[in-house]
């Protein structure tokens, strides 16, 4: 491989599942077979590369397929040269990618199928209440994990900054917008700001639309090399700039609202592309909650601090509106909460123009980012 | 709810490991305690072995000032915890004069009328079942 890492790595198929469909699915007795949806994304994922699955020699499991075994087992690839498991946060998804291009670039293998399951509501899974923010002394005294942290993080912010409670409301309407074009969303019926401020508060100032979705579903991202690439099925989409950056810090909560990190993080990326943040055509940015939409926008460098929600009122968000819409397919709000997985696909598929009503003309470079403890971003280019 | 009223809060009690003992001996004797380093001064919480800044495991628990400024609430619409289900309950997020962050009782109604970073005082308040919680009050 020539140039800069990660340049030279590609992804090569993109697997998921009827999202929508499913949600809609209901008086289920059991759990949804995690292990089912990960093989169907899979199976997508190996048709959409043109690729058998003898040609993969190593796999990344995420969330409730962490059992790498069990899933390699399951769907037959039994000496895959490098194979393991990730734990269930949603900051996992761009360091899964991220591995797998280290792995392909260091010639350790040479075909990597990243897959995802999440059954958490079919399986009832609580998010809220386990008080996972990482601070034993705040359970203690009622607080919870990150919803509650995050919210907790935007009060200080609006303090700060000025912000408005409708710069959320401005977000949550247009993640539904484009779910709406979207024909796997979950969510797709379109919401004003009235609806919006109606709805209720789950953890003040956040309310029910703040808040990502709890659905179960499955995707799957087959990465190799760009010369591989080439005799695939579909038009190369290189992986042009990769980066990461821990946020380590007592909790969730960070003081500087993931600032400084998403900066270092998306400075790597700018210049290991060589592009700048008003090259890219779309934006996919990890909203676990719309405030970290606002906090991501910032560290981007697209606007001063405490200028997000300036910069959705006169750069906007939205296809058709903005040069660089945010979350094209639906986010986390709206099209599936599959954890910055589904973000990570809508980048491949902005790229190869296959993304119907919601297709943002001529797509050439896509960023994502996600804003946790562990910030992680890279940057997608048509080929 | 009064906090005195609240039940089976050591339900949400962490394990305590033979380091943090004096933290939680303390707080069940009404009063909040912080690190700092003997070594380089540095003053630390949530709790760790050593110092966070210079590696020392020399650190030493000190009582806080009870002094600290109102960072951030937020106030719960949803219950998510058993002792907790008088929603809307809310949850303060106090800068102690020292430096730390940290998180105590505050009702939904005081957090949302009280400035940010109006000074609190740190109380100490017994609950149903015994275990004591840190809640901040408005300094007068």
């Amino acid at each position: 491989m020539n140039g800069k890492f990660p340049a030279g790595v590609a992804v090569v198929g993109v697997g998921d599942i009827e999202f929508g469909k499913l949600y809609k699915e209901k008086n289920l007795t059991e759990p949804r077979d995690p292990y089912k949806m990960a093989a169907e994304a899979f199976k997508n994922a190996l048709d959409d590369a043109g690729l058998k699955k003898q040609d993969i020699d190593g796999v990344l499991c995420v969330r409730d397929i962490k059992k790498y075994e069990y899933f390699c087992y399951k769907v037959g690839i039994d000496k895959p040269r490098l194979v393991n498991g990730l734990e269930s946060a949603g900051r996992q998804s761009g360091l899964a990618l991220q591995y797998a291009a280290m792995a392909i670039a260091s010639g350790m293998v040479k075909t990597v199928a990243v897959v995802y399951s999440n059954h958490s509501r079919t399986a009832a899974f609580n998010y809220g209440g386990d008080g996972d923010g990482g601070d034993p002394f705040g359970i203690l005294h009622g607080m919870t994990s990150p919803g509650a942290q995050v919210a907790a993080m935007f009060n200080r912010y609006r303090h700060e900054f000025g912000a408005s409670e409708e710069s959320l409301g401005k977000v949550a309407i247009s993640n539904r917008y484009h779910a709406s074009l979207n024909p796997k969303s979950v969510m797709t019926k379109l919401i004003s700001m009235e609806d919006y401020l109606g709805a209720r508060y789950i953890t003040e100032p956040f309310r029910l639309f703040d808040y990502c979705l709890i659905n179960d579903g499955a995707v799957c991202i087959i990465l190799s090399s760009i010369e591989r690439a080439k005799d695939m099925r579909k038009p190369v989409v290189e992986m042009i700039a990769t980066s990461a950056c821990g946020d380590m810090a007592s909790s969730y909560m960070k003081e500087d609202f993931f600032y400084k990190g998403v900066q270092l993080v998306a400075n790597d990326l700018y210049a290991t592309a060589g592009v700048k943040a008003t090259d890219m055509n779309s934006l996919q940015i990890y909203d676990n909650f719309t405030a970290t939409i606002l906090y991501s926008l910032e560290g981007l460098g697209l606007c001063d601090r405490g200028g997000a929600g300036h910069y959705i009122d006169t750069v906007g968000i939205t296809h058709g509106k903005s040069p660089r819409p945010v979350n094209t397919s639906g986010g986390h709000t709206s099209e599936t909460y599959m954890q910055g997985f589904n973000h990570q696909v809508e980048c491949v598929r902005q790229l190869r123009g296959e993304c119907g009503a919601r297709q943002v003309p001529d797509s050439k470079l896509s960023l994502y980012i996600c804003a946790a403890p562990i910030i992680s971003g890279h940057i997608f280019a048509r080929r | 709810m009064k906090e005195a009223l609240r039940e089976n809060v050591a339900s949400l009690s962490p394990v305590i490991t033979e380091f943090e003992k004096p933290f939680w001996n303390s707080l069940q004797n009404g009063q909040l305690m912080v690190q700092k380093c003997p070594e380089c001064g540095h003053v630390q919480f949530p709790p760790s072995p050593v110092c966070s800044n210079c590696l020392s495991d020399t650190v030493q628990w000190v009582n806080c000032s009870n002094k600290a400024t109102l960072w951030s609430w937020v106030a719960f619409h949803k219950a998510y915890l058993e002792p907790y289900g008088d929603v809307p309950y809310g949850v303060v997020l106090a800068k102690l004069e020292e430096g730390p962050i940290v998180t105590g009782r505050m009702s939904a109604e005081t957090v949302s009328t009280t400035a940010f970073d109006a000074p609190l005082r740190a109380t100490y308040v017994k609950t149903a079942d015994g275990t004591v919680l840190v809640e901040f009050v408005p300094e007068k």
